[in-house]
C-alpha cells in the first residue's frame, strides 16, 4: 500500500524500534526486562479497553472480570486438567468472550453511565462469587504448576508480541467497516441505525474482541504470578488502571494508550516504595490531565505547533495524505 | 433475499401505509393513516407542529413499534423490522436537526451508509462513490473536514448526502429547508429536483410550503394525527379546512401595527440605553466573528437583529452573555459594565436568553422546567405568580404541566423555552431564532406572545434571519452582515429599504 519514501521511513523506524525491543533481554537486567513486561501488559490492556471505551463509547467498568476469567481459566486448565500453556491461554481468552456475550444482552440496553454501572455490578458480583466458589479454591485461589511456568524472558517476548499484535489489530479494525461503525455509534447511535448499522451486533464485535484480548492477557499474567486469588485478580483496580492509562494518554487514539502506559508504568516504578503517595500522585495527575488536557497527552500534543510540523511533513503525499487509508 | 430477482418482477406495492396508528399512553400521535406511493412519486406531508409528521417518519423507519397497522415497501412488510434493516432495504432519512457523526470526517460519514447500507462496497469503492455524492451536494471541498465543524447549511447538505450514501429508493426529507435563507433554499430545491429526475421516490415534510408545493405530486395534510386531506398541491391550496388549520383564519399581513407607531419615538425619549454595545470585537480563538459592533437597546423597546446564517448573530448573543471572551469593546447594561462579569452574573442582572434549538430539559416535567427558570432569588419568591402569567400566555403549557419536556411538540417546546426565560423575571429577553422550524400558525402565536411580553414592560431583543417577520414586530432593527452592523433604523425605514 505505502510506496513513498516517507512512509517507508516511518515503517523503518517502527521496525528498528521493534527489533531493539526484541534484543533487550540479551543485554538488560532482569529488573529492566520485568518493567518492560509490565509496560507491554499495560499497553495491551489499555488498547483493548480503548476499543470499547474510546472508540465505541461504551464506558465499561467491568473489564476486570474478563481479566480474572482469563486468569482463572488458565489456572484451572493447567493445574487440574494438565492443559498445555498455549491452549490454556487461548481458552482463557475464549471464556472471557463467552462471558462478554452473556453480559452483552442485559447491559447493551443501557447507555452512558447506566452501562458503566451495569458492567461494574456484574464484575463485582462475579468477584464475590469467585471468593465463595469451592471449585476454584474460594478465597485461597489457585496455584499454577510451578514446573510448567515459562521463564521471565519468555513472558517478555509474549507480552511484547501481544502489544504489537493488539495495537496492529486495533489499527486495522479502525480502517475497516467495523471501525467506522464503532465510531458512528459513539457519535450518534440513532443516526447510525438509520444508516444501516446494526447497533447490537457492532457493539458486540467490539466488546468481544476487547474481552478476548483482556482475557488472553489475564491468562498470561496469571501464569507469570504463579498463584492467584479472587480479591486481587478480579479487583476493580485492573479496570481503573486501564481507564487511567487511556484517559491520561488520550482516549479514542492509537498512540494515546501507549503514551499513557509508558507514563503510568514508569511513574508506578519510580514511586513503588511509597504506595500511598503513589496513589495520591496518580490521582492528582489524573485531575490535572482532565482539567488541562481533556483529550489526554497525545490529544494535547497533536494540537501543538511541533506536531503540526511533523504531520505536515508526512502529509506531503505521505501515507496519511488521504486520511482514511485502508481497503 | 435475491433483490435482483425482485427487481425483475413487477412490484405490486412500492410503498404503502395501511391504517398506521401510534399511541403514546393516552395520546394518539398518529391516527389511522393510510396512503400509498408509486415509484418516482413525491409526497409532501404538511400539518402544524404536533400533527404527527415526525412520528410518522419515525414509524416508517421503525424507531418505535406501531400500535396498529402495516407499512409495506416493495411488497415486503417493513413494520416490525429493526431500523438498520429498513434503511438497508433502501429507505434513507434526513433529520430536521442535523445528526452528523461529529468526530468523523464528512467523507467517513458517507462511508457508513455505503458500507452498512446493503451496498457492501469496499472502502475504496465507497470513498469514490462518497466523493461523487459530495460533488452532487456541493460539499466536496469539505470531504476531509470533521463534520462537527460544519455550519448549518453544510450540515443540511451532509444530512442529504448521508441519506444518499445508502443508495436509497425512497428518501424521507424532514424539514430540509428549515432554518435556511432564500438563496440556500433555492440551492436545495435544485438538489431535490435532481433527485426527482433521477427517479427517486420522496416523502417531504416541510414548513417552507413553496418548496414542498413545487415538487410534490400529492400532499398529505395532517392534524392531530389524523388525515385531513390527501390531494394534489393545487387542490390543497383551495381546501378551506387545511388553510384554517395551517395558516390561520386571518391573513398574516393585515395585522395592524399601531403599537409599532406609538413606540417609534421611544428611543429619542429615553436618555441612557438599557443595553449599550460599543465597538465590540469578539470571536472564537484565532477566528474573529464580530467587528466593531455597536448597538443600543432602550427600555421598553423591541429591537430586531437580522442576519443570515453565519453572520455572527449567535456569537453576538454569546458575547453579551459572556460565554465567549471579548477582544475589545464594551457592553454595559443600565450603566453597569459587563466586562468583568462572569456568565451567570449576567443572568443575575436580569438578562434572559431564549436560545436557538429549544434547549429545554427533556427529562423534567413542564412545571419543573419552569421552576428551574426562576432560579435568581428575587424571581424565586414570585415563582407561583410568574408561572400563572406564563400559563395565561401559553394555556397549552398549563394543560401539559406534568408532561415531560421531551415529549412536547416542537412548537410547545419553544413555548416552554420562552416561558422558562420569563420565569427569571427579566428586564431584557433575548430571543434567538424563535421561529426556526415551526409552522406559520405557531409562529403567529409565539409572536403574539412576544408582543404581550413586551407590552407588560419587558424589553425584547429579537434575533431572526427572517427580515419581514422581524420587522413586523420590532420598533427598530439592526442588520448584521459578516460580523459587522451594516444598516440600522426604525422598522418602517428598513422596510422601505
Amino acid at each position: 500500500m505505502i510506496t513513498n519514501k516517507k512512509g517507508l521511513l516511518l515503517i523503518g523506524l517502527l521496525g528498528v524500534g521493534a527489533i531493539f525491543l526484541f534484543l533487550v533481554p540479551i543485554f538488560a537486567s532482569r529488573f529492566t526486562v520485568f518493567i518492560l513486561y509490565l509496560l507491554f501488559l499495560n499497553i495491551v490492556l489499555a488498547q483493548s479497553w480503548n476499543l470499547v471505551g474510546g472508540y465505541t463509547g461504551l464506558i465499561s467498568l467491568g473489564h476486570a472480570a474478563f481479566f480474572g476469567i482469563g486468569a482463572y481459566s488458565a489456572a484451572i486448565l493447567m493445574s487440574e486438567l494438565q492443559f498445555p500453556f498455549i491452549i490454556a491461554v487461548l481458552a482463557g481468552g475464549g471464556l472471557a468472550v463467552a462471558f462478554a456475550i452473556i453480559i452483552a444482552f442485559p447491559t447493551f440496553r443501557f447507555r452512558g453511565v447506566y452501562f458503566a454501572i451495569g458492567t461494574l455490578i456484574l464484575a463485582e458480583a462475579l468477584r464475590i462469587w469467585m471468593i465463595n466458589w469451592e471449585f476454584t479454591g474460594g478465597a485461597q485461589g489457585v496455584q499454577f504448576p510451578i514446573s510448567r511456568i515459562p521463564s521471565l524472558n519468555s513472558f517478555y517476548y509474549m507480552m511484547l508480541t501481544a502489544a504489537i499484535v493488539v495495537t496492529a489489530v486495533v489499527t486495522l479494525i479502525l480502517q475497516r467497516k467495523l471501525g467506522l461503525g464503532l465510531r458512528a455509534i459513539r457519535d450518534n447511535e440513532e443516526s447510525a441505525q438509520n444508516m444501516g448499522v446494526n447497533i447490537f451486533r457492532t457493539k458486540l464485535f467490539s466488546f468481544t474482541i476487547s474481552a478476548f484480548m483482556t482475557g488472553l492477557i489475564g491468562a498470561i499474567h496469571a501464569t507469570r504470578l504463579s498463584v492467584i486469588e479472587p480479591y486481587s485478580i478480579f479487583g476493580v483496580n485492573w479496570t481503573i488502571n486501564m481507564i487511567n492509562i487511556v484517559i491520561i494518554g488520550g482516549m479514542g487514539t492509537i498512540i494515546g494508550p501507549i503514551i499513557g502506559a509508558i507514563f503510568i508504568t514508569f511513574l508506578g516504578e519510580a514511586l513503588a516504595d511509597f504506595y500511598t503517595v503513589h496513589l495520591m500522585i496518580t490521582g492528582v495527575i489524573f485531575i490535572l490531565v482532565i482539567r488541562f488536557m481533556p483529550e489526554g497527552i497525545w490529544g494535547w500534543f497533536q494540537q501543538t505547533a511541533f506536531a503540526k510540523k511533523i504531520v505536515d511533513w508526512f502529509l506531503e503525499d505521505g501515507p496519511m495524505a488521504s486520511g482514511f487509508t485502508g481497503d | 433475499m435475491g433483490q435482483w430477482h425482485q427487481d425483475l418482477q413487477e412490484i405490486d406495492v412500492f410503498f404503502e401505509c395501511r391504517h398506521v396508528t401510534k399511541q403514546f399512553g393516552a395520546l394518539t400521535a398518529v391516527d389511522n393513516i393510510s396512503f400509498s406511493l408509486e415509484k418516482g412519486q413525491v409526497l409532501g406531508v404538511m400539518g402544524p407542529n404536533g400533527a404527527g409528521k415526525s412520528t410518522l417518519m419515525n414509524l416508517i423507519m421503525g424507531v418505535y413499534p406501531l400500535t396498529n397497522g402495516d407499512i409495506l415497501f416493495k411488497d415486503v412488510k417493513i413494520s416490525g423490522q429493526p431500523t438498520s434493516t429498513i434503511s438497508s432495504l433502501g429507505i434513507g432519512r434526513t433529520y430536521q436537526i442535523p445528526q452528523p457523526f461529529s468526530t468523523l470526517t464528512v467523507l467517513e460519514n458517507l462511508l457508513i451508509g455505503d458500507l452498512y447500507g446493503g451496498n457492501h462496497r469496499s472502502v475504496k469503492a465507497g470513498k469514490a462513490r462518497g466523493m461523487e455524492i459530495l460533488d452532487r451536494v456541493n460539499l466536496i471541498q469539505h470531504a476531509h473536514t470533521k463534520s462537527g465543524q460544519l455550519g448549518l447549511l453544510d450540515l443540511k447538505r451532509l444530512e442529504l448526502a448521508k441519506a444518499l450514501s445508502l443508495n436509497p429508493e425512497l428518501l424521507l426529507l424532514d424539514e430540509i429547508a428549515g432554518g435556511l435563507i432564500d438563496r440556500e433554499v433555492e440551492e436545495l430545491q435544485g438538489l431535490i429536483d435532481d433527485l426527482k429526475q433521477s427517479g427517486l421516490t420522496l416523502i417531504i415534510i416541510e414548513h417552507v410550503l413553496n418548496v414542498m408545493f413545487a415538487h410534490s405530486d400529492k400532499i398529505l395534510a395532517l392534524n392531530f394525527g389524523q388525515k385531513l386531506a390527501e390531494a394534489t398541491p393545487d387542490e390543497i391550496v383551495k381546501n378551506e379546512e387545511v388553510i384554517e388549520v395551517y395558516l390561520g383564519k386571518e391573513e398574516q399581513e393585515t395585522r395592524p401595527s399601531v403599537a409599532k407607531i406609538s413606540s417609534q419615538s421611544k428611543s429619542q425619549i429615553e436618555e441612557t440605553p438599557l443595553l449599550e454595545i460599543s465597538s465590540l470585537n469578539a470571536g472564537y480563538g484565532d477566528f474573529q466573528a464580530l467587528f466593531d459592533v455597536s448597538l443600543d437597546i432602550y427600555e421598553g423597546e423591541i429591537v430586531g437583529l437580522i442576519g443570515l446564517n453565519g453572520a455572527g448573530k449567535t456569537t453576538l448573543i454569546r458575547a453579551i452573555a459572556k460565554q465567549i471572551p471579548w477582544i475589545s469593546g464594551e457592553v454595559s447594561y443600565s450603566d453597569t459594565s459587563l466586562a468583568k462579569l462572569k456568565s451567570h452574573q449576567v443572568t443575575g442582572l436580569g438578562i434572559a436568553q431564549c436560545i436557538e434549538g429549544r434547549q429545554i430539559f427533556p427529562r423534567m416535567t413542564v412545571k419543573e422546567n419552569l421552576e428551574i427558570g426562576a432560579y435568581p432569588s428575587r424571581a424565586r419568591q414570585k415563582r407561583e405568580e410568574t408561572m400563572q402569567r406564563v400559563f395565561e400566555l401559553f394555556p397549552k403549557l398549563q394543560e401539559r404541566q406534568d408532561q415531560l419536556g421531551g415529549t412536547l411538540s416542537g412548537g410547545e417546546q419553544q413555548m416552554l423555552a420562552i416561558g422558562r426565560a420569563l420565569m427569571s423575571l427579566p428586564a431584557l429577553i433575548i430571543f434567538d431564532e424563535v421561529s426556526l422550524g415551526l409552522a406559520p400558525l405557531i409562529i403567529e402565536d409565539l409572536y403574539r406572545a412576544i408582543r404581550e411580553i413586551n407590552e407588560s414592560g419587558t424589553t425584547v431583543f429579537l434575533v431572526e434571519q427572517n427580515v419581514h417577520r422581524s420587522l413586523s414586530i420590532a420598533d427598530r432593527a439592526y442588520i448584521l452582515e459578516r460580523g459587522r452592523i451594516t444598516l440600522s433604523g426604525t422598522a418602517v425605514e428598513l422596510s422601505e429599504n
